[in-house]
């Protein structure tokens, strides 16, 4: 078996799917992580200058789609064909296009990350962006149009997972329902088939363990 | 007398100096402020493809902005006291002018939204939104770096100003400043209260309140 090392923030993010896959596999890996004041340092030893990157012995791979795809077909995570496979890339990307700009930022300056910041950050992004309640129409926008999204494809597998089986896709898709969970208390009440295809996910026995002793991620 | 036009856009930055020496003076002049999208024009009539521009008499064109200030402030009586005075408040002024440079990046993508052709979003911090990242990239470190040996060289001054013979042309110049970056990022220069009390007293000159009290406000 190869050696393989995640490196990523110490948040969920886009590093948690790497870690929920090795665990469901039982696969041992290196999960590195740091905290965001450190990345300055770490940045230079990413070739793209971003993160995650899985190093497989001495391969790396960029991207956390790439990472996601590598590790599911590896471990069985991954659809049974061609459109499967299409459905999960489609709605990972469809995510990643939503929750950025206005979206993206409301996230951060809702989380604990926030006030680890200069206080005239927060003016500047206050006189750009104005106040929480003035960015909160734009994530919510986004989280309307993306979870009656998910909930249709659901609806159409009608398996319980987003394809014919459990898949990457369910474990992505779990995962940003607990970060829309942190970021709306009212997200329960608009979308409690999402809790409850949350719940399931993270009742797979495989990842018990880990889910149990993680630490807690705003996002 | 001489017939003085200025030429620049609808902000402070680069022209204020010169506007405040004028209104120092009680020298009638022309303020023109050009928009950002009459810029093209400029290109061709501006002897150095920039603003601002003086122009003296409909003929006469002096360009960069440090010269024009210079200039002015040498007919008003704003300049050096001595030629060694005056070479001490250039130095200052050219070193601010050297962190304004540096600082220039954020400047523009506040005032405009343009981004520096190298510039990767994402490239500091991957949660921060750019304007953030322009702050911490461009503005942070040069005001950081720069600032304290500003106010090093004001508390070397006899009084108030820069110069040991009284306001200069420089004190209009870093103060304007000063305040930009208040109405920006304030709690960043309140890091700094001697550059914020130097830029209350040249704000409060008597000379300058006419034209304080009727000027619109400007993020920079």
């Amino acid at each position: 078996m190869p050696k393989y090392k995640l490196n990523y923030f110490d948040i969920r993010g886009f590093g948690e799917i790497p870690r929920l896959i090795f665990n469901y596999a039982g696969q041992e890996f290196e999960d590195r992580r740091w905290a965001y004041p450190d990345w300055p340092e770490v940045k230079h030893e990413s070739e793209t200058g971003k993160s995650p990157w899985l190093e497989v012995d001495d391969e790396r791979i960029y991207e956390s789609g790439a990472i996601n795809r590598y590790l599911a077909t590896t471990f069985g995570l991954a659809g049974k064909d061609p459109m499967e496979n299409a459905q999960i890339d489609s709605i990972f990307d469809i995510y990643k296009d939503a929750f950025k700009e206005a979206a993206g930022i409301y996230m951060w300056v809702k989380s604990p990350y926030y006030n680890q910041v200069p206080v005239f950050y927060h003016e500047i992004v206050e006189k750009q962006y104005g106040k929480l309640e003035d960015m909160k129409p734009k994530y919510d926008e986004a989280i309307e149009f993306y979870w009656p999204l998910v909930q249709k494809r659901l609806d159409k597998s009608g398996t319980g997972f987003f394809v014919s089986k459990l898949s990457w896709a369910d474990f992505f898709l779990a995962d940003k329902i607990e970060t829309a969970m942190n970021l709306d208390e009212n997200f329960e009440k608009k979308f409690p088939k999402m809790i409850e295809y949350k719940n399931r996910i993270h009742s797979e026995p495989k990842i018990q363990e880990y889910l149990k002793n993680r630490k807690e991620s705003f996002y | 007398m001489p017939e003085y036009k200025l030429s620049y856009l609808p902000i402070r930055y680069l022209a204020e100096p010169a506007r405040l020496i004028f209104h120092y003076a009680q020298e009638e002049f022309e303020d023109e402020q050009l928009g950002f999208d009459e810029w093209d024009s400029v290109k061709q009539t501006s002897p150095f493809n920039t603003l601002p521009l003086l122009t003296i008499n409909g003929k006469i064109q002096i360009g960069q902005s440090m010269t024009i200030f210079r200039y002015l402030a040498k007919q008003f009586g704003l300049d050096g006291g001595t030629d060694l005075e005056d070479a001490h408040i250039n130095c200052i002024a050219e070193y601010f002018r050297e962190m304004m440079e540096k600082a220039r990046p954020f400047v523009r993508f506040w005032n405009r939204g343009i981004v520096e052709k190298n510039f990767e979003q994402n490239d500091e911090e991957p949660e921060f939104p750019l304007v953030v990242q322009q702050l911490k990239l461009y503005l942070e470190p040069a005001v950081r770096e720069y600032f304290p040996v500003i106010i090093d060289l004001l508390k070397k001054s006899k009084n108030d100003f820069f110069a040991d013979s009284g306001i200069t042309w420089v004190d209009f110049f870093i103060s304007e400043y000063v305040d930009s970056l208040k109405n920006v990022a304030p709690e960043l220069a309140e890091q700094y209260p001697e550059l914020l009390e130097h830029s209350k007293i040249v704000h409060s000159i008597p000379q300058l309140q006419n034209y304080l009290e009727s000027r619109k406000h400007t993020d920079w």
